[in-house]
């Protein structure tokens, strides 16, 4: 098994898992982009929810919740690809950050931002 | 008949009383004989309160006798001596040269006694007196033909003991000297040794004394109006000094000679003998010194004197051990100290009437250098003396030797001016003031006394140095001007251990600039009456090693040392962390430099520090590398990991106090701290803490440690007090951990599939035994809920038996509320870890409680010496039947 062939698996099983994410959870679906929209929430480049800078904790609870739904499926992608946690994180916020609507916070390499 | 006999008794009567009356009436015509009997003569006598004359001698009260020398070639202007004898007695006796009852020729032979004998020349130039004079006089009287018998003087002899010479305020005192003139030898007075005991000046003696020398009044005819004393010496304080001849001219009433001096002892100089000055003398001085004396004024020219015999001068110190020397001249080789030595010195002078010896001019050179001095007086009344030096070049330092330094050398001249006191507190120098380029090189640093180092029996330093120091002194106060001082390559102080061992050193060697530059200083000495000195530092600053020290200012007294002197070290960005080094198992690497204040105070023999503070910038590493066995390759790969280590650490910044009593606090911090060894890594952030060394004198080898805080792994470890046995290498504590993810504990078992978040608080008692560490009951429990995650593959979970699948269907997203834990581990590193659970996961059986409970047994120091061993917590998982769902 070389490693396109993984990375290529893994983006599928990620792909299938946004889809997932979507019908599994509208609930939190909805509460994630509302948040993300006033800007209690933002995307990290680990593929994890952080509250950007400034922000109040009105959402801590929301993003902890989806942290370890978001921790809990990471792990079975990497444990499915012999991944680790942190890199199957990093796939998953790149495909999360096309998604994002302009200006969304963002984490990346440590530095918080608005998506441009 | 009877008339006839009466005319006879009459003449009987006559010629019985005309005698009688002659003899009886002496006195009263004494005078009026001697006036006839020397009519004509150059000279005269007059006696008074002459007695009636015997047989054989004749009393009187006072006997002058004056005779007047006519001006001649020699002597321009003509002199009247008048010589007195008080109470005196003159004697004869006559012997009859042809046996006749009329003898034509008689031998008389005369001799004057007295109390006194005075001779007083006019002009007034000179007193001579003599007590108990004894004059022998022989004379011829021969009647010729002529009615008036002719006196013809055979010889005089007067032997003078103990006579003086008085002349002004001066006195010679002691004086012997034989006369004898006789007609035989023409009246000259034949050579005999002239001896002058003892001069005084205004009644006081003088230094000078013993004088000697032969004496004739037989003049050379090419020298006719010079008399000549040959073979003299006299005496000066307790110099002998010679001269072959001393010559004086009637002419113009001067005396000329060279005197010799050999083999004088320096030691033997009054004001080098006394035991209260610190300047002792040795070795031999010689010399040649031309004199001309007139009137009372000494000239010298072109005077020279020798150092012989390793002449030197030397400073002890307190001790009385010598400290510095000044060479005078070598063992084979005299060497010249003084030449062109000029001066005129005026004896008891009469412009001001002061007694004594006045220096009028006095100038040389002295080690290729001038020396002007200023006209002076010694009043021998007070024996004292106050002069001024001027300097010119004199190039002392070249001859100048430091005792603990043999090796060391000195250079430099001398310019400047120095005031001097001669008396009763020997010699005192007065306000001087000097110039000089000193320069030094070879000085070992060892040599250069430290308190404190008096209880090591290692050196302090080690190497020499060198340098130049630009001085001044004026008004009691000692400049340094941007002076410059160098270290030999190999130079270093070091600090040692209790056990005398090297323990730390710093490297001065400044093979290519200098260790200190722009040096100034500035030193006044406070002299005071009947107190003792005091040294007062006003500046002491230096370019260091690229940064700055700065001394302030203290004063020093005799006492200080008791007191104790406190003063500051201030250290400013010096590049000194290169140049330490560690020895014994220690190494270091450090890059960086220094800053920060030493407030010292320092006693004799130790030194005090109060709230000190040093802080870098830079950092480095110090490694440890303990002595240990040669292993075989085996016993490496497969023994026990070597105790080898590397500590990393950057910016330290150490508060620290020493005490008299040696015991130190240091408050330290540093940015961070790396531990490595061949098992890993672990990185403190910001640690800082107290340690107490020396602080329990029953307990010396241990260190105590307190408030010890660092970050690790994101977290905080605390300790809040161990004592360290640094003999015994024993220490008991309890490490307090805090804020410590989860999820670093696991990394650091190596784990690739336990994903965790919380963080831990922990409270970890410690026994540590010669690097051996136990813990005895440790907890570590989450401060908060967080998740775990035991992730696994679909494949593993379709392997697995039922009851761990669901296991792992349970950790695939546990949400703990609840995680305590015990640790434990002996001395051999087998540890018992055990971890309770309470959650859930909300995505298996809806969410329904869960308690876990786990139990991990390892070797926790095989763990951490190696961290890339793979985690055997999965496989205790897979094992471990778990109670779930209960």
């Amino acid at each position: 098994m070389n490693g396109s062939f993984v990375r290529s698996t893994a983006m599928k099983t990620i792909a299938l898992l946004m889809l997932l994410v979507a019908a599994a959870l509208p609930a939190s679906a909805l509460e994630l982009e509302s948040a993300r929209a006033q800007g209690l929430a933002g995307e990290v480049d680990n593929g994890l929810l952080g509250i950007p800078p400034g922000a109040a904790a009105d959402a801590q609870g929301l993003i902890t919740t989806i942290n370890n739904q978001r921790r809990a499926e990471y792990a079975k992608i990497a444990a499915q690809n012999n991944l680790s946690l942190d890199v199957v994180g990093s796939m998953m916020f790149e495909k999360i950050y096309v998604r994002l609507p302009v200006g969304t916070w963002v984490q990346v390499k440590g530095e918080w931002k608005k998506k441009g | 008949m009877k008339g006839t006999k009466r005319i006879l008794a009459v003449l009987i009567s006559l010629v019985l009383l005309v005698p009688l009356s002659a003899w009886i009436s002496f006195p009263w015509y004494a005078q009026a004989i001697i006036d006839r009997a020397l009519e004509g003569k150059p000279f005269h006598v007059r006696i008074s309160g002459a007695g009636i004359p015997g047989l054989s001698g004749l009393g009187f009260r006072q006997l002058d006798l004056s005779f007047t020398t006519q001006p001649d070639e020699c002597t321009k202007t003509s002199t009247t001596y008048r010589l007195s004898l008080l109470r005196g007695h003159l004697s004869w006796s006559i012997r009859n040269g042809t046996e006749t009852l009329f003898p034509r020729h008689l031998h008389i032979d005369i001799r004057f006694d007295a109390d006194s004998l005075r001779l007083h020349p006019s002009p007034a130039a000179f007193l001579f007196e003599d007590r108990k004079p004894q004059i022998g006089v022989q004379i011829d009287l021969v009647r010729n033909n002529s009615a008036v018998p002719e006196f013809r003087p055979i010889s005089v002899s007067y032997g003078i003991d103990s006579a003086s010479v008085t002349k002004d305020k001066l006195r010679l005192a002691a004086i012997s000297y034989d006369i004898s003139l006789s007609a035989g030898s023409n009246w000259q007075q034949p050579v005999d040794t002239l001896r002058i005991a003892r001069l005084y000046s205004d009644g006081n003696p003088s230094p000078v004394g013993n004088f000697r020398a032969l004496f004739g009044s037989k003049r050379d005819p090419l020298k006719p109006c010079t008399l000549l004393l040959s073979n003299c010496s006299v005496d000066f304080f307790a110099i002998q000094a010679n001269s072959d001849a001393i010559e004086y001219d009637l002419k113009d009433q001067s005396t000329r000679f060279t005197l010799r001096l050999a083999e004088i002892p320096l030691d033997e100089l009054p004001w080098l003998r006394s035991p209260e000055q610190p300047l002792r003398a040795a070795g031999k001085l010689g010399g040649s010194i031309p004199i001309e004396f007139r009137d009372s004024t000494v000239l010298v020219r072109n005077a020279i004197i020798t150092g012989e015999r390793e002449a030197r001068l030397i400073y002890l110190d307190k001790s009385k051990k010598p400290l510095f020397s000044l060479d005078l001249g070598k063992k084979e080789d005299p060497k010249e100290i003084l030449n062109n030595l000029n001066a005129t010195i005026v004896l008891n002078s009469r412009k001001n009437n002061q007694a004594g010896i006045g220096v009028e001019h006095l100038s040389t050179i002295l080690f290729d250098g001038n020396i002007a001095v200023s006209p002076f007086r010694f009043d021998p009344v007070k024996n004292e003396l106050s002069l001024s030096i001027d300097m010119n070049g004199v190039r002392l330092l070249d001859h100048l030797h430091y005792h603990d330094a043999p090796e060391g050398a000195f250079k430099g001249a001398i310019s400047g001016t120095l005031p001097l006191a001669y008396g009763k507190n020997g010699l005192v120098p007065g306000n001087m003031r000097i110039s000089s380029t000193a320069s030094f090189s070879g000085i070992p640093l060892r040599s250069i006394p430290v308190p404190g180092s008096d209880a090591q029996k290692k050196p302090f330093a080690d190497g020499t140095i060198n340098g130049t120091l630009p001085v001044e002194y004026a008004d009691a106060t000692l400049l340094i001007k941007n002076g410059t001082v160098a270290a030999a390559k190999g130079s270093a102080i070091f600090f040692y251990d209790k056990e005398n061992r090297k323990l730390l050193s710093v490297d001065l060697g400044t093979p290519k600039s200098a260790l200190l530059k722009k040096l100034n200083a500035s030193v006044t000495i406070k002299p005071a009456a009947g107190k003792p000195r005091q040294f007062v530092l006003n500046t002491l600053s230096a370019t260091a090693l690229d940064g700055n020290i700065q001394v302030s200012p203290f004063t020093l007294t005799p006492g200080s040392f008791d007191r104790g002197i406190p003063f500051s070290v201030k250290l400013d960005n010096v590049n000194v962390l290169e140049r330490l080094r560690l020895h014994g198992d220690f190494k270091a690497s450090l890059k960086g430099t220094l800053s920060g204040t030493l407030p010292v105070t320092v006693h004799s023999k130790e030194f005090a520090i109060t709230n000190g503070r040093l802080r870098s910038t830079g950092g480095g590493t110090i490694s440890v590398k303990p002595a240990a066995p040669e292993r075989t390759a085996t016993e490496r790969i497969f023994g026990a990991p070597a105790q080898d280590a590397d500590y990393a650490f950057s910016a330290p910044d150490l508060r620290f106090s020493r005490h008299m009593n040696g015991s130190t606090d240091i408050d330290f911090s540093l940015k961070e701290l790396q531990r490595k060894t061949a098992g890993g890594e672990l990185n403190l952030q910001a640690p800082g803490g107290s340690l107490a060394l020396w602080s329990d004198r029953k307990r010396p080898d241990v260190v105590i440690l307190t408030n010890f805080s660092a970050g690790i792994f994101d977290g905080t470890v605390e300790i809040e007090r161990v004592d360290y046995d640094m003999e015994k290498k024993i220490a008991s504590t309890t490490l307090k951990l805090n804020s410590i993810p989860l999820q670093k504990l696991l990394d650091l078992q190596g784990t690739k599939k336990i994903y965790a978040t919380g963080t831990i608080q922990g409270s970890i008692p410690i026994t540590m035994t010669d690097q051996i560490i136990e813990i005895d009951d440790g907890s570590m429990n989450a401060e908060s809920n967080g998740q775990i995650i035991y992730a696994t593959s679909p494949e593993e979970r379709a392997a697995a038996n039922p009851g761990l699948r669901t296991t792992y269907e349970t950790l695939s997203n546990f949400l703990y509320a609840e995680l305590l834990s015990s640790i434990s581990m002996a001395p051999d590193g087998k540890s018992l870890i055990t971890i309770r659970l309470k959650g859930n996961n909300p995505d298996f059986q809806s969410g329904r409680p869960v308690e876990l409970n786990l139990n991990v047994e390892q070797n926790l120091l095989d763990l951490m010496r190696s961290l890339t061993i793979p985690s055997n917590v999965e496989q205790i998982i897979s094992e471990k039947a778990l109670e779930s769902g209960k």
